[in-house]
């Protein structure tokens, strides 16, 4: 295989380098690597971002959402040289970062399905905790794969499974795609025909597993779980050729799981309309062990390959759920390399979004040294990387202060309940990390109403793909009704505050603080001034204004 | 009469050959097998048991005489026949054909000419069914139209409109003068032959599907057939439809009873997915069902019906011992399924190939099932009793 | 499915054409050619009707029946409005309309893939990132409303396909979701038409100096969804307009009519091209049946939707085209099912540049393979914008590259084209 063969050369060169020391963390590590992987790398490499650019970037990679003018001031004014990390390592413990991963994991798992039996509220608070207290990736696929809906305590996490109805043609492709990396959709019905990699046989070895599994609708509590019989064969038929076979449960090519010699009582509760099957050998009880499995390489390539692209925009392997031998990794070394890194720290996320973020090759500028094509591809700069329909929604409520506002609110809400009425007795005293993850979460029920109408226009549901800007999203900024409640003066808020300055250097400078994250030059400031005299009504003039910095690509886009 | 069209007997017996006459459906085997070079599409065994008539993808229809299995070839349909009936004392053979004719045959001529061909529809006819009397033939046809015949002249006598979508098959009550027909979106249609107006729809959304992914309907009865004493009709089809287009749906057969228009009986098949294509009451107390598997392969399934059915829990230990376990799958309520009124089969007989059509013959102790692989088998219901193999016949001698 | 490894086919396509050309060869034009050429007058305003059939139809249920024979189904031939052309009795309002269209019989992709075809049928090409003939048709032909999307495409459902390969973004098909207008057509309240103009210069001017040294692709397709949403803005009254009875009367009231309809309309106000999807008809099981039903919904719409092009005298600037990604298999299934066919399959044509009336190629009396005439969708291509007067075998106008529009291997199909 000729990616094989790139795999092998790159390891020489690897190990033939003079370049550098040897490197010992793994972001440096991957600059190695990156630097190595052309031969003109160095001559067109891009330079490192500047401070906005890089604090931008961080902040919408790793708390979703851009910084405020304070936090872009402060950034800008530290002398420090090693602020970038610290602030690398400040993200990733605020509420913000686990509500970001959530989102991403969310999107990754559920494709944005509407809810059938887990609320999204259960689900989404799962994922939150899970990122809140950095549950390894490896122990997030064990909770979703063997949760069952049954018990309380991990219900929650069931709603891959349940909400996909344990149907076969939903539930194994998504885990192909999500755990795997692999769409094996085409190889429902026969072979794929167009890639040698996805036979039938790999869709119905993950078939197999919850094969047997069944949606029990308890008829006491009304609740649906997961039950499961002790018996049934998967077989299958190719549409193409009519063949037959039959298979047990594996994952790709890995040994099967054979059932043993069937019990004379197999079932530990056997099901009836008010009992929820319980086999004692149960199918579906593999699948999690099978998918974490370190002789698994599809699992943990998969996730590197997508904790890749969440940063830097660009998998290795792309679109991401196509691994095959016909597209091989840009990379092929490194992907290894980081995939193994990951396996050896537990699937620690946490550890290798710091990891990434530390690269200069995620630091780099997304201003293009060179116009060869060929070399843009290789990471010579940052990708440019549209903003998730979390990100914008956050992005602009905070850009326009709404977040602000709401932040009041829910302080003083928290205020009225801890220092009471002054007839009861306050409630216990809270620790600040507490009280930070209690006003974020109260910040994020408040503004959720908003969200959803960001996602229902920006989310795709045809799952990742190349940015698709869709008319009705442009509509959408231009016109919402949405959008222009958040620019009506009030308070605080940004248009009031730019309303009120006479000022038209210092308004420029607010606005780009606020909007672009960055202060402007002296062309834009003088196209601001210009914008803000050609029309009487001033504040109309000024939404517009922030309306069309809202609809800008800078905006739009995370560079 | 050609080598190839000798009959393959078993070792089991001849088809002449006197069985044990206690009827077993748990001991159906296969007796005899005719083969014909396309699939068949369907078979009726004349009233007279002397004849296996198939329609086939080809222009002909097949006959085999169940004595001999001498095969004769009736030509003269321009497309493929669908449905065939006999009039009552088995004289007369209709075969309707998705030329939109039905054809007049004389069952059991040398070499049957058709006698007469109609334009029953335009478009294809889907379905023929001779009225108890023997003197009327129904059918309905991709014009969405049913219309009745008269047998000894060819002339329409009758017509009935209201199908909003194709109909599939269409029955005579076998004592009221009325007819019933069923179409895509499973509406059961009550017609009265005297009045000639629609009397009533009995809705079976169950038995009809919508296909997401495809944007397409499927449904419609592939059999329809009543008791003699015309209290339950059954209709034989699909139902839970996955992926209609890769076969993936889930065969079913409804009895209604035809007093109070209700369903009641769901007859499932297990696991298999495919489609039921033909049903048959037993007067012994059981229901026949055939079908084909989206893999190509086949069954028959025998329910008990309703009032033979054992004690609830004998019937749940039984599923559970046998290889046919419920298909674990929520209930749908917006199609009217009702889990109460869900059976399996207390038996099935695995076939290679998929059956497309079943009839019993006038001794009720065998089956013809018409087969994809072109081949019409006979399968006998009772135990199989092992004797030494009937001579070879000289297919010299049999040439006609 | 290839992955781009950061050398893009079209650099090879480059260098060829520029070898060829710096060696002296007679292979035609190469370099860049003066923007005039795509203001030849003859081609301006033509317009494209395409109608999709989704999944595949079968060629032997339709365009090209075989009755009577082993694997032709239990369907008949009916005779049309074209002495000696029969087509499938399950389209007897389109046989009625067959003076109208002409047939070409003998397609052969060599692929029975659903993306390969599909694409193959779309872009001409068999690799490579090419744009399809809708983005195409955007680019060079004068529309007679810019207002509009060029490419439009309306499908109730199915893929968002990138159809610009390296056009520019704005030629990109513009998805509508069957006949559901676009929300957020309306301007908010007190922003005049000039201030939004005002609006819309600034964001402008803001991208392109974000642009500069930047990669392009996601900020080009920004900017051109912008443009797209101020074109609609203009034409709002036309997709709030609720349809006609009469309309609904003729053409029918399924999705597919609605679309339709929502099609004529959009073509009579200038649209470029307009696509108009039908699902499905990827029949690995009970093909006659579902052919009955699909085509059924097809026949009637399409040929209300010919017939009032034809009256509206809007067929001799459009382009109609019917197609597939491929056909069905000659042999049926065990579940009365066709599977994939690309080799011996048909489409239909009609409208401007069409020699109607027609057939072109034949498959053998089974159906099993092309007999006479083999093409496939680079030829078919060619005739495309042969009929509405784009040359094929001239450069793509994109500086710095030279990129021939159609398949140079390839010539289109001279019998279709009047």
């Amino acid at each position: 295989m000729t990616w094989l063969r790139i795999l092998i050369g790159s390891l020489l060169l690897a190990l033939l380098s003079d370049a550098t020391a040897p490197a010992t963390e793994l972001h440096e590590t991957i600059d190695q690597q990156i630097r190595q992987s052309h031969p003109q790398f160095l001559a067109h490499q891009a330079a490192l971002s500047t401070d906005t650019e890089f604090l931008r970037r961080i902040y919408l990679d790793l708390t979703g959402r851009i910084p405020t003018p304070r936090e872009t001031l402060r950034f800008m004014q530290q002398g420090d040289t090693n602020k970038r990390v610290q602030l690398i390592d400040h993200l990733v413990k605020q509420p913000e970062h686990a509500r970001h991963l959530q989102h991403f994991f969310d999107v990754m798992l559920m494709e944005r399905l509407p809810k059938k039996h887990v609320t999204l509220e259960q689900w989404q608070t799962y994922l939150y905790d899970s990122c809140r207290d950095n549950v390894s990736w490896e122990q997030m696929t064990w909770d979703i794969l063997s949760a069952d809906g049954a018990q309380p305590a991990t219900r929650s996490a069931a709603r891959f499974l349940l909400d996909r109805e344990v149907k076969p043609e939903l539930v194994t492709r998504a885990i192909g795609r999500v755990f795997l990396g692999r769409d094996l959709q085409c190889a429902q019905c026969h072979d794929h025909p167009a890639i040698d990699d996805y036979p039938q046989r790999h869709y119905y070895g993950l078939v197999s597993f919850f094969s047997r599994a069944y949606l029990f609708n308890d008829p006491k509590s009304k609740q649906t779980s997961i039950g499961e019989k002790a018996e049934g064969t998967t077989k299958f038929t190719s549409v193409f050729t009519n063949e037959e076979a039959t298979t047990f449960p594996r994952v790709l090519d890995l040994p099967v799981f054979t059932d043993p010699m069937p019990d004379k009582e197999p079932y530990v509760t056997k099901p009836d309309k008010n009992a929820r099957g319980v086999p004692k050998y149960s199918r579906l009880e593999h699948l999690p062990g099978a998918i974490t499995h370190a002789d698994n390489r599809a699992f943990r390539l998969n996730i590197a390959n997508r904790l890749w692209h969440f940063m830097m925009g660009r998998g290795f392997v792309e679109p991401l759920d196509m691994f095959h031998a016909d597209n091989p990794p840009s990379h092929p070394v490194l992907l290894q390399l980081i995939a193994d890194d990951l396996h050896e720290h537990q699937y620690d996320v946490r550890y290798l979004l710091r990891q990434l973020a530390r690269t200069k090759v995620y630091q780099r500028s997304s201003i293009l040294k060179t116009d060869d094509e060929s070399i843009k591809l290789r990471y010579t700069a940052a990708h440019i990387k549209p903003l998730t329909a979390e990100q914008l929604a956050w992005s602009t409520m905070l850009a326009t202060g709404l977040v602000d506002t709401t932040r009041q609110a829910t302080i003083q809400a928290f205020l009225a309940t801890k220092l009471g009425d002054g007839k009861t007795m306050p409630t216990a005293p809270m620790d600040w990390e507490s009280l930070q993850l209690h006003l974020e979460t109260e910040l994020n029920k408040a503004l959720q109403s908003q969200v959803t109408q960001f996602t229902t226009a920006f989310a795709r549901t045809d799952g990742p793909g190349e940015f698709n800007a869709t008319a009705n999203q442009a509509l959408f900024l231009a016109n919402s009704p949405l959008i222009s409640t958040w620019l009506r003066p009030s308070g605080n808020n940004l248009v009031s505050r730019l309303v009120a300055q006479p000022d038209s250097a210092k308004l420029a400078a607010e606005l780009y603080l606020s909007v672009l994250s960055r202060l402007p030059d002296a062309t834009e400031t003088a196209r601001i001034a210009k914008f803000v005299d050609a029309f009487p009504e001033r504040t109309t003039t000024i939404q517009e204004l922030v309306r069309v910095l809202l609809c800008s690509a800078e905006f739009r886009f995370n560079h | 009469m050609t080598d190839k069209d000798t009959p393959k007997a078993t070792e089991a017996v001849t088809p002449a050959a006197a069985e044990p006459a206690v009827i077993d459906p748990t001991k159906t085997h296969k007796v005899v097998e005719y083969k014909h070079e396309r699939p068949l599409t369907t078979c009726q065994i004349d009233p007279q048991g002397r004849y296996v008539f198939a329609g086939a993808e080809d222009l002909n229809v097949c006959r085999w005489n169940l004595q001999s299995g001498k095969k004769t070839v009736l030509p003269g349909h321009r497309s493929w026949v669908r449905s065939i009936r006999f009039s009552p004392d088995g004289e007369w053979c209709f075969t309707a054909a998705w030329d939109g004719q039905i054809g007049w045959w004389k069952t059991a001529e040398e070499t049957p000419q058709s006698v007469r061909m109609i334009e029953a529809h335009h478009g294809s006819t889907r379905w023929v069914d001779v009225s108890p009397c023997g003197q009327f033939l129904a059918t309905c046809g991709n014009d969405k139209l049913v219309r009745v015949w008269n047998v000894a002249d060819g002339k329409q006598v009758g017509e009935f409109s209201g199908h909003q979508t194709h109909p599939y098959a269409v029955n005579f009550h076998p004592h009221e003068k009325q007819l019933v027909s069923q179409d895509l979106m499973g509406n059961i249609k009550i017609w009265d032959l005297a009045g000639g107006k629609e009397v009533c729809t009995i809705e079976a959304p169950i038995m009809t599907g919508y296909d997401t992914k495809f944007a397409a309907d499927m449904g419609g009865a592939r059999d329809m057939q009543f008791t003699p004493d015309g209290k339950i009709l059954a209709s034989a089809g699909i139902t839970r439809v996955v992926n209609s287009f890769a076969g993936q749906q889930d065969p079913l057969i409804l009895l209604i009873d035809w007093q109070t228009r209700q369903i009641i009986r769901q007859l499932r098949t297990g696991s298999f997915q495919g489609i039921a294509w033909g049903v048959r009451f037993h007067p012994d107390g059981f229901v026949i069902g055939a079908g084909a598997h989206q893999g190509g392969r086949g069954e028959l399934w025998f329910w008990h019906m309703p009032d033979q059915e054992p004690a609830k829990e004998e019937q749940v230990a039984k599923e559970e011992k046998d290889d046919q376990k419920p298909a674990p799958k929520p209930a749908d309520s917006k199609k009217g399924e009702n889990p109460e009124l869900d059976r399996q089969p207390f038996h099935v007989t695995k076939l290679d190939k998929g059956a497309r059509s079943v009839d019993i013959s006038p001794d009720l102790s065998r089956l013809a099932v018409a087969h994809t692989d072109g081949f019409a088998r006979i399968y006998q219901m009772t135990q199989e009793i092992k004797t030494k193999p009937a001579p070879a016949t000289d297919p010299e001698k049999t040439k006609s | 499915m290839k992955r781009n490894l950061g050398c893009n086919p079209l650099d090879h396509v480059l260098s060829r054409r520029n070898f060829i050309v710096g060696a002296g060869t007679a292979a035609g034009f190469g370099g860049l050619l003066p923007r005039t050429w795509a203001k030849d007058a003859e081609r301006n305003q033509k317009q494209i009707l395409q109608v999709y059939l989704q999944g595949g139809v079968s060629q032997l249920e339709s365009w090209d029946p075989k009755p009577g024979t082993e694997l032709g189904g239990p369907f008949r031939a009916i005779p049309t409005s074209v002495p000696g052309i029969h087509i499938s009795e399950l389209l007897p309002h389109t046989a009625k309309m067959m003076h109208l269209l002409s047939i070409v019989r003998s397609i052969n992709l060599k692929t029975d893939d659903h993306t390969q075809g599909r694409l193959f049928m779309e872009k001409g090409r068999n690799v490579g990132a090419y744009p399809y003939v809708g983005s195409v048709a955007a680019k060079y032909l004068d529309s007679r409303d810019p207002a509009l999307p060029g490419y439009i495409h309306i499908s109730t459902r199915g893929l968002n396909d990138d159809t610009t390969g390296f056009l520019e973004p704005q030629y990109g098909q513009f998805k509508l979701e069957g006949v559901k207008a676009p929300k957020n057509l309306d301007l908010p309240k007190d922003i005049s038409r000039k201030r939004y103009l005002a609006r819309t210069d600034f964001r402008a001017q803001l991208d392109q100096q974000f642009a500069s040294r930047r990669r392009k692709s996601f900020i080009d397709a920004l900017g051109s969804s912008f443009n797209q949403a101020s074109k609609l803005m203009e034409r709002k009254g036309l997709f709030e307009a609720q349809q006609d009875p009469k309309d609904l009367e003729r053409y029918g009231t399924h999705d597919f009519a609605r679309n339709c309809i929502l099609g004529r309309t959009l073509l009579e106000r200038g649209a470029t091209c307009v696509k108009v999807t039908h699902h499905g008809y990827d029949s690995h099981a009970e093909n006659f049946n579902f052919h009955l039903e699909q085509l059924g919904e097809f026949d009637k719409t399409f040929a209300t939707l010919l017939g009032d092009l034809e009256d509206r005298g809007m067929l001799e600037n459009t382009l109609v085209m019917i197609y597939s990604e491929f056909g069905r298999t000659p042999k049926i299934n065990h579940r009365y099912g066709r599977d994939h066919w690309g080799s011996a399959w048909s489409i239909a044509l009609g409208g401007c540049g069409i020699q109607t009336g027609g057939v072109v190629g034949k498959t053998n009396d089974k159906g099993t393979e092309v007999s006479d005439r083999e093409v496939h969708g680079g030829h078919l291509f060619q005739t495309y914008l042969k009929a509405i007067g784009i040359d094929p075998s001239q450069n793509h106008d994109i500086p710095g590259r030279v990129i021939p529009i159609g398949d140079p291997a390839v010539e289109p199909v001279q019998e279709l084209l009047a």
